[in-house]
C-alpha cells in the first residue's frame, strides 16, 4: 500500500511539474558538460600542445564544477521547494490520518529518489549526446578536424554527475524536509495566508523608479564610455550602481504597473490581469530584479562567449609561422645559415631577418635625448585631452625603439600584406596587436604628419599606424616603435641590436589540414638541431586556450545563469498563482471560463518574464558594447561587423530558451487553471 | 406570468447501487419574477447540492432546471459561463471578493469579465453605490474594508448585470447581526422597490424572516413551506419559522 503510494505520487508529481523535471534534467546536463570536458576533442588537442595553459584550465573546470553545484542546489533546492509547498495540505492530510513523521520523511525519500533516477536516465543520456555534438561543432568551427572524432563518453564524469547531483538533490530535500518538519499540522493543513498589500506612498515609487533609472544610466555611461574598464574602483561602481539601479527600478516599477492597473482597458479581465502583475512587482520585486540581473550577466556572457569564439581565426592567413631566436646583431649564432645547411630552407617561401634597436647618440651614448617626440604628444593630447598622460608618455616620449623599414617590409609582404613607404626624412609607427588599441587615435595624430626629431634629424611622421607581427609568438611585444629607413637605422643602432629570424612555411607544400602535423614535424627536426625558435603552434595553443577558456565558460555560465533565472521566474510565477488561487475560483463563480482566465494567465507571464527580460536586454545592449570595448582586440573590433550573424545566433538561442520556459509555465498554468473550473460550494 | 426559474423534478444521485446517495429526490418549484424565496435545511440536507445545480456548478442526474425558459442542462463553454454571470448575480457568504481589487474594480469585474459596455455599466454602478452606500469605501481594498462593507461591495458586484435571479447562499454568514440586518433590509429594498428575484439559502431564521416564501428541505425533499402572509409583520413570520426549524430538529417523528 505504501509502495504504491509512493509511486502514484511519484508519477503524479512527474505529469504534473514539466518545470521541476526539466530543471532536474538540466542540473544533470549542466554536470555532465563540465566534467566530461577534458574528453572533448578540442582538449584532445590541446594537451597534444602541452601547453601550461591546459592545466590552468582543468584546475579551472574544479572550480567551475563546485560553483555549479552551488547553482544547481541553489535551482533544485527552489523548484523542490515549490513541489513541496504545494502539497502541504496534502502532507497534513496524512499526518491527520496518522502517518508518522518518519514514515512521511521516508515517503517523500522515495518519491525524491524516484525521480532523481528516472531524471539520471533520462538527462544521462541526453547530456551525453549533447557533449558529442558540442564536441563535433567546436572540431569544426575551430577547424582541427585532423584530430579524428572520439567518442567523448566518459563513465567517471557519468558517475560524479550522478553521485554529485544525488548529493545536491540529498541536501536540498533534507533542508526542506527539516522545515517541512517543523511546521504544525494546521499549518500544513491551512492554505498559505495572502499576502497583505503594505501601505506606500506613489511619491516614493515615484522617486525609486527615478533614482533607479538614473543609477543604471549612469552605470551605462561608465560602461560604454569604457570608464568602467580602467580600474577595480570605477569597474565595482559601475556593477554597485547598474545592480542598486536594477533593483530600484523594480522598486518604483510598482507605480507604473498599479497606473496601468486603474487605467486598463481592453481585452477582458484588464484591470484583473494587471492587478495580479502589480501584486508579483509588489512582493516579488527582488527576485524579478535579482532574475533580471541572472539574465542580463547571462545575456552578456553568452554574446561576449559567441563573439569571442567567431573572432578567433585558428589559421590567420596574416602569420609567421617560425621565428628563431634572439641574438645580437653579428654575435655570431646564425640561424638563417644553420636551417640551410641541415636542408630545411625549401620549405619556407620565406626566411629572413628583422633587426629591432634602440638609438642613441654616439659618443655620449645618451639614449634620453636620441628622441624628441613633443608635438606628437602634443597633437595626441589636443585630439584627446582625455587620454591617459602616462600611457602617452610612456609609449612615445622615452625611448622608442627602431624597427628596420626593409626588414619589416619584407615580412609585411611575405604575409600578404602591403608595405609601409617612406621616403628618406619619414618614419612610421609600429605597434604591436596587444598594445594597438589606440590605432584610431594614431591614424589621426599621423595624418597631421607630426614633426619627430631622431638623434640629430628632422623627421615626419607618416603612414598609417602598423601592427603586423614582427615575431610568431612572444619573443617580443613593443608597446611603440619607430619604422627608420635603412641607413637611417644602421647610423643609430646602438650596437646591441635584437635580430629575429622568422620564417613563414610554404603553403603550397600542404594542404591546411596537415598545418599542426607540419608544425610538429619541423619542431622535432628543430629541436634535433638545437635551434632555439619559436612557432606559430605556441601561439595557436594560446590562442585556443583562450578562446575555448573564454568561450566554453563564458557560454557555459551564460546557459546555467539562464536557466536558474527562468526556473526561478517561472517557479515564483506558479506558486504565486496558487497562492491566488482563491481569486480565480471567484472569477470561476463569476463566470469566467477558462479561456478568459489562461488569456489573463498568459498575459500575467508575458508581463511577469518580460518585464526582467526588458531590463535585462536594454542593459545587455551597453553591457556587452562595454564588454567588447573591454576584452576584444582591435582587430576583433573593426571586424564586429562579422560578428554580427553570431551576435545573432546567440538573439535566437536566448529568445528560444526564454519561449519555451515562458511555454512550459504557461502550459502548468493552464492545468492549473483547469483543476479550478469546478466552482463546488463548500459548507 | 412566467416564472423566472423553473425546476422539475430534479434528482441528484451520487455513487451506484449500495452506496447511492440521494442528495437530491425529486424537487419541484418554481420562483416567480418579483419573489423573495429562502430556501432552509439542516447540514446534508440537500441546500447546496440544489444550490449548485441552480447555479450549473454540478449536473443533475434528472430533472429540468428552465432559466427564463431556457434549460440551462443543455448550456455549455461560452453559454454557460455566460449563464452564470449575466443572467444570475451571486451572493457568498465569504463575500468572495478579490482581495487586490479596490472596491470599484471588484464590483465592475463581471462587466468586463462578460465584455458589456462599460457605459451601461457605469449608470447602473453609479445607481447601485448611492443605494447600497458604499461610495466613500469605493477606492479601499477589502482588507482595509469591514464585513459588512464586503459584503456591500458583493451584493454591487452581484446585482452589477442586473441578472435575472439573485442567488444567495448564506449573505449573512460572515456577518454580525447589526450588518446583517443592515444587508438583510437592502436585499429587501431591492426586492420590493426594484422588483429583484432572490433565491436565498440560509440558516440564520432572522434572514430568513425578510424573504417572501419559505422552503425546508431535508433529506433531498421539499419538506415544507411557508408563505408569509399579507401584512404579517416579521416577527410573527420569524416565530413561524422557528416553529417549523423546531420539528425539524424534532426529525421524522414529529412531522407535520
Amino acid at each position: 500500500m505504501f509502495s504504491k503510494l509512493v509511486l502514484r505520487n511519484s508519477i503524479r508529481s512527474h505529469k504534473e511539474n514539466a518545470l521541476f523535471m526539466g530543471s532536474l534534467i538540466i542540473s544533470i546536463i549542466a554536470f555532465y558538460v563540465v566534467l566530461s570536458l577534458s574528453n572533448q576533442d578540442v582538449m584532445r588537442y590541446l594537451k597534444t600542445l602541452e601547453s601550461d595553459a591546459i592545466q590552468k584550465l582543468f584546475a579551472m573546470i574544479t572550480v567551475l564544477y563546485g560553483f555549479t553545484l552551488f547553482i544547481i542546489f541553489a535551482l533544485i533546492y527552489f523548484a523542490s521547494k515549490y513541489q513541496i509547498e504545494r502539497r502541504s495540505h496534502e502532507f497534513g492530510v496524512y499526518i491527520m490520518m496518522g502517518m508518522k513523521r518518519v514514515k512521511l520523511f521516508l515517503m517523500l525519500f522515495l518519491e525524491d529518489l524516484s525521480s532523481s533516477l528516472l531524471a539520471l536516465l533520462i538527462g544521462l543520456p541526453v547530456s551525453v549526446l549533447i557533449t558529442e555534438i558540442i564536441s563535433l561543432l567546436t572540431v569544426k568551427m575551430v577547424g582541427i578536424g585532423f584530430m579524428g572524432h572520439q567518442s567523448t563518453f566518459s563513465l567517471k564524469a557519468a558517475l560524479i554527475t550522478a553521485a554529485g547531483f544525488v548529493a545536491v538533490k540529498l541536501v536540498a530535500f533534507l533542508v526542506l524536509t527539516f522545515s517541512l518538519a517543523r511546521k504544525e499540522v494546521g499549518t500544513l493543513l491551512a492554505d498559505a495566508p495572502d499576502n497583505v498589500r503594505k501601505k506606500s506612498y506613489p511619491v516614493i515609487q515615484i522617486l525609486l523608479l527615478l533614482a533607479g533609472a538614473a543609477l543604471l544610466i549612469y552605470a551605462y555611461i561608465l560602461g560604454i564610455s569604457g570608464d568602467a574598464w580602467e580600474n577595480v574602483k570605477t569597474m565595482g561602481t559601475t556593477v554597485f550602481f547598474g545592480t542598486l539601479g536594477t533593483v530600484l527600478v523594480f522598486r518604483g516599477i510598482r507605480f507604473v504597473i498599479g497606473l496601468i492597473a486603474k487605467h486598463a482597458k481592453g481585452g477582458t479581465l484588464p484591470v484583473f490581469t494587471f492587478r495580479q502583475i502589480e501584486d508579483t512587482v509588489i512582493f516579488k520585486s527582488g527576485t524579478m530584479a535579482i532574475c533580471s540581473l541572472l539574465i542580463l550577466v547571462a545575456s552578456a556572457c553568452l554574446s561576449a562567449g559567441v563573439a569571442t569564439f567567431a573572432s578567433y581565426n585558428m589559421y590567420d592567413n596574416i602569420r609567421i609561422d617560425y621565428t628563431f631566436t634572439n641574438f645580437f646583431r653579428g654575435s655570431g649564432a646564425d640561424p638563417l645559415k644553420k636551417i640551410e645547411e641541415i636542408g630545411y630552407a625549401d620549405e619556407f617561401s620565406y626566411l629572413g631577418e628583422i633587426h629591432i634597436s634602440r638609438p642613441y647618440i654616439v659618443g655620449d651614448e645618451n639614449y634620453d635625448e636620441a628622441f624628441d617626440g613633443h608635438e606628437f604628444s602634443e597633437i595626441m593630447n589636443e585630439l584627446d585631452p582625455g587620454f591617459d598622460q602616462h600611457w602617452r608618455n610612456d609609449s612615445l616620449g622615452g625611448f622608442p625603439f627602431m624597427i628596420r623599414l626593409s626588414d619589416y617590409n619584407a615580412l609585411v609582404v611575405a604575409m600578404g600584406g602591403e608595405p609601409l613607404v617612406l621616403a628618406d626624412n619619414e618614419l612610421g609607427l609600429y605597434r604591436s596587436e596587444t598594445f594597438a588599441n589606440t590605432e584610431d587615435l594614431d591614424n589621426a595624430v599621423l595624418a597631421r604628419h607630426p614633426k619627430v626629431r631622431l638623434v640629430d634629424k628632422e623627421y615626419t611622421m607618416t603612414g598609417t599606424m602598423q601592427s603586423y607581427p614582427i615575431v610568431t609568438d612572444m619573443f617580443t611585444t613593443l608597446s611603440a616603435a619607430l619604422i627608420v629607413p635603412d641607413a637611417d637605422f644602421d647610423l643609430y643602432e646602438n650596437g646591441y641590436t635584437e635580430t629575429y629570424v622568422n620564417g613563414v612555411l610554404d603553403r603550397s607544400r600542404y594542404s591546411k589540414d596537415d598545418m599542426v602535423e607540419n608544425y610538429q614535424r619541423l619542431n622535432r627536426v628543430f629541436n634535433r638541431f638545437g635551434l632555439e625558435y619559436e612557432s606559430y603552434l605556441q601561439h595557436m595553443g594560446r590562442q585556443l586556450f583562450y578562446l575555448v577558456a573564454a568561450s566554453y565558460v563564458t557560454i557555459y555560465l551564460a546557459l546555467i545563469f539562464l536557466v536558474v533565472a527562468n526556473t526561478i521566474l517561472g517557479v515564483q510565477f506558479l506558486m504565486g498563482q496558487k497562492r491566488a488561487s482563491k481569486r480565480y475560483k471567484t472569477l470561476v463563480k463569476l463566470g469566467a471560463d477558462h479561456k478568459t482566465m489562461y488569456r489573463s494567465s498568459k498575459k500575467q507571464i508575458n508581463w511577469y518574464f518580460g518585464l526582467p527580460i526588458a531590463v535585462a536586454a536594454a542593459s545587455t545592449v551597453f553591457a556587452t558594447r562595454a564588454l567588447f570595448n573591454g576584452i576584444l582586440s582591435s582587430r576583433t573590433r573593426t571586424n564586429i561587423d562579422e560578428l554580427l550573424p553570431w551576435v545573432l545566433i546567440a538573439v535566437v538561442i536566448f529568445v528560444l530558451v526564454e519561449y519555451l520556459y515562458m511555454h512550459i509555465v504557461k502550459r502548468s498554468s493552464s492545468r492549473f487553471l483547469e483543476t479550478l473550473m469546478t466552482p463546488e460550494r463548500e459548507e | 406570468m412566467e416564472p423566472v426559474l423553473k425546476i422539475d423534478s430534479l434528482k441528484k444521485y451520487y455513487g451506484k447501487g449500495e452506496s447511492q446517495t440521494k442528495a437530491i429526490d425529486g424537487i419541484s418549484f418554481q420562483v416567480m419574477p418579483g419573489e423573495f424565496l429562502g430556501i432552509m435545511g439542516a447540514s446534508g440536507s440537500g441546500k447546496s447540492t440544489l444550490l449548485n445545480c441552480i447555479a450549473a456548478v454540478i449536473k443533475p442526474t434528472s430533472g429540468s432546471i428552465e432559466m427564463e425558459g431556457k434549460e440551462i442542462s443543455k448550456l455549455s463553454g461560452r453559454k454557460l459561463a455566460d449563464y452564470r454571470g449575466k443572467n444570475m448575480g451571486y451572493l457568498f457568504q465569504s463575500f468572495e471578493l478579490i482581495d487586490n481589487l479596490t472596491g470599484k474594480e471588484n464590483i465592475l469585474l463581471p462587466v468586463s469579465l462578460h465584455g458589456e459596455k462599460q457605459k451601461e455599466g457605469s449608470e447602473r454602478f453609479e445607481k447601485l453605490v448611492s443605494y447600497l452606500e458604499i461610495k466613500e469605501i469605493l477606492n479601499k481594498f477589502p482588507s482595509q474594508m469591514s464585513g459588512g462593507e464586503k459584503q456591500r461591495i458583493a451584493a454591487a458586484r452581484a446585482l452589477i448585470l442586473n441578472p435575472g435571479l439573485i442567488l444567495c447562499d448564506e449573505p449573512t454568514g460572515a456577518l454580525d447581526s447589526k450588518n446583517a440586518k443592515a444587508l438583510m433590509t437592502k436585499l429587501q429594498g431591492l426586492n420590493q422597490e426594484e422588483s429583484a428575484t432572490i433565491l436565498m439559502v440560509t440558516h440564520d431564521s432572522n434572514a430568513a424572516s425578510y424573504c417572501s416564501r419559505i422552503m425546508f428541505i431535508q433529506d433531498g425533499l421539499l419538506f415544507h413551506e411557508l408563505r408569509k402572509e399579507d401584512g404579517e409583520d416579521r416577527q410573527a413570520f420569524y416565530d413561524r419559522i422557528l416553529a417549523v426549524l423546531a420539528q425539524l430538529g424534532g426529525g421524522s417523528a414529529n412531522v407535520l
